[in-house]
């Protein structure tokens, strides 16, 4: 039952990495790329219960905080063209 | 009972999370403009992840793996409207503007030298 839960997730990473390669502009592909961490991250929690490891949460935890502060110097550096403002 | 119980509301949490994920997704393939996506790749993703993260937190192994889920959910309501906006505030600065649009408020505001 949980398998269908996570190729669910699977699939809707698939197409939503679609949008991460043909994207016409650079902020399609930063907002797609954003929805696919949140969706990485939905799917190694999953994980985490389908094997019963709990270090798992920990990598999830680390990894959302990552890609938080990614996005956010992603769309920095897009808004000025630099990052030292 | 109690288990069995919380077993079928974490399973039904789930399936609609990635309901919601899913649509999420063809709504990022689907819509026409880039605000447009950010509404689709924010409001029913951030649904999706919650419900999911509350179901996994229903049939988590122990207490303490339950509430790092649910730390983890409570940072993505926190944070994944607050990078939406500023991706599309960068957009907007940076000088697309949304399709079909007949009113400008934000540049308005902007000319008349409010800096927000």
């Amino acid at each position: 039952m949980i398998q269908v839960v996570l190729w669910g997730l699977l699939l809707s990473a698939f197409v939503g990495f679609w949008r991460v390669v043909t994207g016409p502009t650079i902020p399609d592909r930063i907002v797609a790329a954003d929805a696919l961490s949140i969706l990485l991250t939905t799917i190694i929690v999953v994980l985490s219960i389908l094997f019963e490891k709990t270090v798992f949460l920990d990598i999830a935890l680390a990894f959302a905080v990552l890609a938080f502060a990614d996005v956010l110097i992603m769309a920095k550096y897009f808004e000025h063209g630099e990052l030292h403002r | 009972m109690t288990a069995q119980v919380l077993r079928i509301a974490a399973y039904v949490f789930m399936i609609g999370g990635v309901f919601f994920a899913f649509s999420s997704a063809v709504g990022i393939i689907r819509f026409p403009d880039v605000y447009t996506r950010i509404h689709a790749g924010t409001k029913a993703l951030t649904g999706g992840a919650l419900l999911v993260l509350t179901g996994a937190a229903l049939i988590a192994p122990t207490w303490q793996a339950a509430a790092k889920i649910l730390l983890i959910a409570g940072f993505f309501l926190l944070t994944n409207p607050l990078s939406s906006h500023a991706i599309a505030r960068a957009c907007y600065r940076h000088g697309i503007l949304p399709e079909a649009s007949f009113k400008d408020e934000y540049g308005e505001a902007l000319e008349k030298g409010d800096q927000r």
